[in-house]
């Protein structure tokens, strides 16, 4: 079986991780937990592995980078730990719901209110404001617009987006702010599980930069994170590095010094 | 880049004493170049000599340490060194290059394997320079030494990226 480590495990000595569960005063508790996942998806008369017996585990403080050549299962980890996709073989647990056993039903409110998922793509629907793109989900979850509204703007505001940028269309901010809310968006509410799937996109390096900033202290203040990437600046700051290869996890880094 | 061009860039905007060259130096290049004070007086020597700097006379009279300022060939040299281009060209035998060039043939390894050990040093690299970044760098110098040491780190793990597709695409063939 692969195995890649406890994210937190994995980083015994990292000076950062440690201020950062300082200044929470929390105890960092596990948000994603896949054991032995696998996925295969047909191919002509037979089956091909994407995943084998994948084992991750992801606490609130960590933000885990997982890197590989296209076609090494990235993509389809990420939408297995955001449900949305079914694994063949292992179990999965986001905040300790079991996907396998949800309700689709279950599964929707589990995405809703545990598991966060940046898209690529981004998904903002155009014709709502960030703030609206932002409240949609907790709407969606049957909170009331006024405490919905509330949540968003502490959100976009926690991912240096103000009231005046949030009432803006997505086609009438930048590339970055864009990025921003739909960060802001899957980390609204209580969800302390970040899925991003190329979060910084085709932006510029500063820009980049300064989303993984925004989404680092975000993670430092409570959330955990596994970021899908084929960047390795972003690999920076992470706390632990996985490295797929084949649907295989081949190998792992652990943080650097803080020093 | 020679130390003496450094020291005629600090110059050119005011007459300096040798301890006051080397701790700006050090702070102008983020700390990257620490010098010895013996490294700067013997620069300033030879500077003297091919008549780029000269001994400055209008510091208080009774301080033992010389002051010097740039003459107007130390300005020429110095605009001369500004308008030409220092790329340095990319070592052909570097020592990473040799190793997975003779890694493509060799038996005893797997040379993915020798990608990834090298891979995964230089995301640890990564980590600790943006954890640096991230602690925050005094001024801009700084700031822009530390990123192009990022930058460097980042090339060579996309080259890594590179050099794996490469050996998958002829292992597909």
């Amino acid at each position: 079986m692969t195995r890649i480590d406890d994210a937190r495990s994995a980083v015994p000595g990292d000076a950062r991780s440690a201020v950062s569960d300082d200044a929470r005063g929390a105890v960092p508790t596990t948000v994603l937990a896949m054991k032995g996942v696998g996925r295969r998806f047909p191919d002509g008369q037979t089956t091909r592995s994407v995943l084998d017996g994948i084992d991750l585990e992801v606490t609130t403080g960590r933000l885990v980078v997982v890197m590989g050549p296209s076609g090494s299962g990235k993509s389809t980890l990420l939408r297995l730990a955001g449900g949305l996709d079914t694994a063949d073989s292992g179990t999965i647990e986001v905040e300790g719901h079991d996907l396998a056993r949800c309700s689709a039903a279950e599964l929707a409110a589990v995405r809703r209110r545990s598991a966060g998922y940046v898209f690529q793509e981004l998904n903002l629907v155009r014709s709502l404001s960030l703030l609206e793109n932002v409240a949609l989900p907790l709407e969606l979850d049957g909170i009331g617009l006024r405490e919905a509204c509330r949540h968003a703007v502490r959100a976009l505001g926690d991912l240096g987006l103000d009231e005046n940028i949030a009432r803006r269309r997505p086609e009438q901010v930048s590339g970055g702010e864009r990025q921003r809310a739909a960060i802001a968006r899957a980390l609204v509410g209580d969800r302390r599980l970040i899925l991003a799937d190329e979060p910084t996109g085709a932006l510029d390096s500063r820009t980049g930069d300064d989303i993984m900033r925004r989404l680092r202290d975000r993670v430092d203040a409570g959330a955990g994170a596994v970021v899908v990437t084929h960047d390795p600046r972003h690999a920076g700051w992470a706390d632990a590095v996985v490295y797929l290869r084949d649907g295989r996890v081949v190998d792992r880094s652990t943080g650097g010094s803080a020093s | 880049m020679s130390v003496r061009h450094g020291l005629l860039v600090l110059l050119a905007e005011q007459p300096r004493y040798g301890a006051q060259l080397r701790a700006e130096f050090e702070r102008r290049t983020g700390g990257t170049w620490p010098l010895n004070i013996g490294q700067v007086y013997t620069t300033l020597a030879r500077l003297h000599r091919d008549g780029l700097v000269r001994p400055h006379d209008g510091a208080a009279g009774d301080r033992k340490e010389k002051e010097y300022a740039i003459t107007p060939a130390g300005r020429e040299e110095l605009r001369i060194w500004w308008a030409s281009a220092t790329l340095a060209h990319p070592d052909p035998r570097d020592e990473l290059t040799i190793k997975l060039a003779l890694a493509v043939e060799a038996a005893e390894v797997d040379v993915r394997d020798v990608v990834q050990r090298h891979r995964a040093e230089g995301v640890r690299r990564l980590q600790e320079l943006t954890a640096i970044k991230r602690g925050g760098v005094p001024d801009l110098s700084s700031e822009l030494v530390l990123e192009r040491r990022i930058f460097d780190t980042e090339a060579l793990i996309r080259w890594l990226d590179h050099v794996e597709e490469r050996l998958q695409a002829k292992e597909d063939r």
